[in-house]
């Protein structure tokens, strides 16, 4: 449960909320904008605290983590994708991905360029690994986030609207990115207003007015007026 | 290099503009201390250490008839003497074809291969000098025009003629530079003197007491005892100087304007640190998203900070790297022209540690303190809040006059609306620019004020002498015949006698502490004098033994006052007269005021006068000069025995000068405080730029023109730099008023009559708006830059 002071007073952006994810799901959370979806996920990767109740994390007591703490969980735990993929404009593309396994002190520093030019390879961005961020396409970008996002190797990958600011056939690329970390064995949350992509995954859930209102397997249509 | 490092370099050097304006803004306050401790530091060991170097005298004696040449000798055994050396003096004139006559004083020295004492040391030519040869004072040379090889006539005051040449120069700390003084200085051999027609004797002692650091008290009881011993055996002394002992004369003063520089220097450092503060915090608030990214991909706190404090540090030691050279560069230059004015030698210039250190320190420790708290503030910052945030607070911040006025006025246009809004956005940015700008603009303002008072007094100290030229002859003669003969030369509109004496104010009667003035007896009713009554009242025509002093009497005598009775010896005689009133006397020497009357008795003139006092027809400096030359001309050929002929012009440029060291001191420190206050809006106006990129995208779509995007920018800075001026000009007055007083009491012993200068209130009005359009204008430029493609591709 999450309770934000608006100047409209006290507003609950979730209540109630009780999800288990398992390892290597794929999950989709959707909703349409202040549904309380982007609330959710960021009380996964400890950017947001519930107000009351717990969220645990393979063991760890993400809502008791310090400001802190939680960045250092975050680093190793959770890859996170943003909607405006969030690059350092002065730091080229490759400089990007190694700056994570630098401030977590990952693998050995004379190995972490080699790792992220694989990652860049992943994502098909070995040619670009120079280039700063703003020399990519917004597509391009949204690759080099993603491999960011698994630089320092992190079991989970948290994307927020990751293709909302995409058109749809580089959107469809991304997403297909994302189908194939979960085949690599990543657990990924990813939170969509997409209700297509959402039913590409392995599980759905439907976020209105701060309550989970349907939770179904993957390969169905969310029944839900929305 | 880690990609976190590479970050920070490329911050720093990426935005270039910025970094400069940041790097420069410590740099002025670090360069600011290096420049005033450089000259302070210099010029302490130039008038002290340096100064001790040349064995100064610990005091002079000065006989009415030369003594025997072995004389000094007897003396070195006195007690309390620890060396002694004899030398001749005399006053010649040098006569010359075209330009006026100067007075020249040829300093004759015993033996130049022992001199002990006033060491006068050789700069250039030949040494010693041989007979009739001169060599001139450094100075001397410089002021009179002439070169080594040149031939002189001078003549002595028994109207010998002779030809000399002169041979070279030399360097004597105690004989203060000719331009100040307007007088020359020569050292010859006693051939030379002999050759003039004087007996080659000596007529003055110079002495050191056997003391490792006496004190005036010290030296006077020494001198008190040499003086009895030597009147005992029927020599006659005229009078003895004591300079203040182990010290150049001009310490005093010059210490007292180090000061004020000082203080200063750490409110530009102050102020700069303001700057630095301004600049941080907009770096940070434009950096927060990518602040929220880094945590959110696993930096600390502690990770971050350590950043930017990098980054702060890096700032700090490319400052310190611009700072400490040019504020050495610019402290040898102001310790070297200053050094000049005062004839004084300085120390190898180096680079003393305690100031390289302080430097040091200082670059790297105001700024990490003033960076420190928005750093720490950033750092902290969640992920959460630094992903929400978007920019600025909303416009509507901006305070209600600014609607009141725009619904008012209806020329306001909706840009220059968005200016005005625009300037009040950033409370605490605005108020920190404001109070470097306003500073900045309240002392640039308050030198000129003091300055303006500084030149009001001069004017009136110099109008005070009423009179166009004065003649002094070498002896009197009846002031009704010279009266005659002056009217005579065409342009001269009037004349007085003046009687004049070199007197000796003493404590006692036993010559414990005497110290020279001298005395003018004007006519009461005079009206070539308009003193400025300090204290009491200016001398009746009836006053008898009634003195009025000068505020420089005090330099020596702090403790006369008006209503006490003082002693003065006056050619031989001793006499007791009452203080009745106090002037005003400005760089012009110790000075008292008597009776004509009553002089004329004390000094047994009877109706006979040595100087004469003329107002001219026309005033203008070529006059003056043809002027003086007629008169002296005419004053000859009559047989009459002139000392010197000085006119208005050659006295104002002498007492300028002296004024002008004061001023360019502080016009420099002005310039200074009023680059901050530029830097610090060159500063924020940046930061408002970068921090409204998107907004100004915004304007750019709904069709802005450049001009007009220009437009917005330089109004804010203008709005800035009006609202700094108001507040300056507020600040300014009392500022002045301080200054002015401070500065007159340390040099002249009484305030400056306070005047307000419009020029300074104008001047400042028109540099701030120009270094507001030109501080805004970068920024602007770059505002009008940003193309909408731009913007909308960030995000």
């Amino acid at each position: 449960m999450r309770n934000y002071v608006t100047p409209a007073g006290m507003f609950p952006a979730l209540r109630g909320v009780d999800l288990d994810i398992a390892a290597g799901e794929f999950v989709a959370i959707v909703g349409k904008s202040g549904s309380g979806k982007s609330t959710l996920i960021n009380m996964m990767t400890a950017i947001d605290k519930p107000t009351s109740g717990e969220v645990w994390i393979n063991g760890t007591a993400v809502h008791a983590l310090s400001e802190n703490q939680a960045a250092i969980w975050r680093g190793t735990t959770v890859g996170i994708v943003f909607q405006f993929f969030q690059l350092l404009p002065t730091l080229s593309v490759v400089d990007n991905l190694v700056l994570p396994m630098d401030f977590c002190n990952r693998f050995k520093p004379e190995e972490r360029e080699k790792r992220a030019l694989e990652l860049l390879t992943i994502v098909g961005l070995e040619d670009h690994a120079r280039k700063l961020p703003t020399e990519l396409s917004g597509g391009q970008q949204q690759r080099a986030a993603i491999a960011r996002a698994l630089a320092n190797d992190p079991p989970i990958l948290c994307a927020d609207e990751p293709t909302g600011n995409l058109d749809s056939r580089t959107a469809d690329a991304i997403f297909s990115l994302f189908t194939d970390m979960a085949s690599r064995g990543k657990t990924i949350i990813m939170v969509t207003h997409d209700r297509d992509l959402a039913s590409r995954v392995g599980r759905a859930v439907l976020v209105a007015d701060g309550l989970i209102v349907e939770d179904l397997p993957g390969g169905q249509q969310l029944r839900s007026a929305s | 290099m880690t990609p976190r490092w590479k970050k920070v370099a490329s911050d720093l050097f990426q935005q270039r503009s910025r970094s400069v304006l940041v790097v420069l803004s410590i740099a002025t306050g670090v360069f600011a201390v290096g420049a005033v401790a450089g000259t302070y530091d210099s010029l302490k060991e130039g008038l002290t250490s340096v100064y001790a170097k040349g064995v100064p005298a610990h005091a002079r004696i000065f006989f009415l008839e030369p003594f025997p040449l072995d004389l000094h000798e007897t003396v070195r055994r006195f007690p309390g003497i620890a060396d002694a050396e004899a030398r001749r003096s005399v006053d010649v004139r040098m006569v010359g074809d075209e330009e006026t006559s100067k007075g020249l004083q040829l300093t004759a020295i015993l033996d130049f291969k022992d001199i002990r004492i006033d060491r006068v040391r050789p700069v250039s030519g030949e040494w010693p000098p041989k007979q009739d040869e001169v060599l001139l004072e450094r100075s001397s040379l410089e002021s009179s025009g002439l070169k080594i090889g040149d031939t002189i006539t001078v003549e002595t005051p028994l109207r010998r003629k002779r030809t000399l040449r002169i041979a070279g120069t030399v360097h004597d700390p105690g004989v203060p530079p000719s331009f100040f003084t307007g007088r020359l200085h020569g050292t010859v051999s006693m051939d030379t003197i002999e050759a003039l027609g004087e007996p080659p004797l000596p007529d003055q002692l110079l002495l050191r007491v056997k003391m490792p650091n006496p004190t005036r008290k010290d030296v006077e009881k020494v001198v008190k005892a040499v003086r009895a011993r030597l009147e005992d055996s029927g020599l006659t002394v005229v009078w003895n100087w004591i300079p203040p002992p182990g010290q150049h004369p001009a310490k005093e003063p010059i210490t007292s304007l180090l000061f004020i520089l000082t203080v200063l220097g750490v409110v530009v450092l102050l102020l700069s640190g303001f700057l630095l503060f301004n600049t941080i915090t907009a770096i940070l608030t434009q950096q927060t998203r990518q602040i929220g990214i880094m945590k959110s991909i696993g930096a600390t706190t502690a990770q971050i900070a350590e950043l930017y404090v990098v980054l702060v540090l890096a700032y700090c030691t490319l400052a310190v790297l611009v700072a400490v050279p040019t504020g050495f560069v610019t402290a040898r230059f102001a310790a070297e022209s200053t050094a000049g004015m005062l004839n004084l030698d300085l120390p190898e210039f180096g680079v003393p540690p305690w100031i390289l250190g302080s430097q040091v320190a200082l670059g790297f420790l105001v700024p990490l303190l003033a960076a420190l708290p928005p750093i720490i503030r950033a750092s902290r910052i969640t992920v959460r809040e630094a992903l929400a945030f978007y920019g600025l607070p909303s416009a509507a911040s901006s305070p209600r006059f600014i609607d009141v006025l725009a619904r008012k006025v209806r020329i306001i246009t909706r840009p220059a609306l968005l200016s005005l809004r625009n300037a009040f956005r950033r409370r605490l940015r605005l108020g920190l620019t404001l109070a470097t700008l306003t500073t900045g603009g309240a002392i640039f303002m308050a030198v000129l004020s003091t300055r303006a008072s500084m030149t009001a007094t001069l004017e009136q100290a110099l109008s005070y002498w009423a009179y166009d030229v004065e003649v002094q002859f070498i002896r009197p003669y009846r002031a009704d015949r010279v009266k005659e003969e002056i009217l005579r030369v065409p342009g001269v509109a009037a004349v007085e006698t003046w009687g004049f004496s070199a007197a000796q104010l003493m404590k006692d009667w036993q010559g414990t502490e005497e110290s020279r003035v001298f005395m003018l007896a004007p006519p009461a009713e005079t009206q070539m004098l308009r003193p400025t009554l300090v204290e009491g009242r200016w001398l009746r025509k009836d006053d008898e033994a009634s003195v009025v002093i000068n505020t420089e009497v005090l330099r020596n005598n702090p403790d006369v006052k008006v209503g006490d009775h003082v002693l003065l010896r006056v050619g031989g005689h001793r006499t007791t007269w009452r203080v009745v009133g106090m002037v005003r006397g400005v760089l012009s020497g110790p000075w008292v005021y008597v009776n004509r009357p009553y002089h004329a008795l004390v000094a047994r003139e009877g109706g006979r006068a040595a100087s004469v006092q003329i107002v001219t027809t026309e005033k203008s400096p070529e006059f003056l000069a043809a002027l003086s030359q007629r008169l002296e001309d005419h004053l000859r050929a009559e047989g009459y025995q002139v000392s010197s002929v000085e006119n208005a012009t050659q006295w104002r440029s002498r007492v300028e000068g002296q004024f002008n060291v004061i001023t360019s001191f502080l016009i420099a420190m002005a310039l200074l405080m009023a680059l901050v206050g530029a830097l610090a809006l060159a500063g924020t106006m940046g930061i408002n730029v970068l921090e409204r990129v998107k907004e100004i995208g915004v304007i750019r779509a709904v069709g802005a023109s450049t001009p007009t995007v220009m437009g917005i920018f330089v109004l804010e800075g203008m709005t800035v730099g009006l609202l700094s001026y108001l507040i300056a000009m507020v600040l300014s007055l009392p500022l002045a008023y301080l200054m002015s007083y401070q500065v007159g009491v340390t040099f002249t012993r009484a305030p400056f009559d306070f005047t307000w200068s419009a020029q300074g209130a104008g001047g400042w009005l028109v540099l701030v708006m120009i270094l507001s359009v030109l501080a805004s204008l970068w920024p602007a430029w770059n505002a009008a830059r940003i193309s909408v493609r731009e913007v909308l591709a960030m995000e």
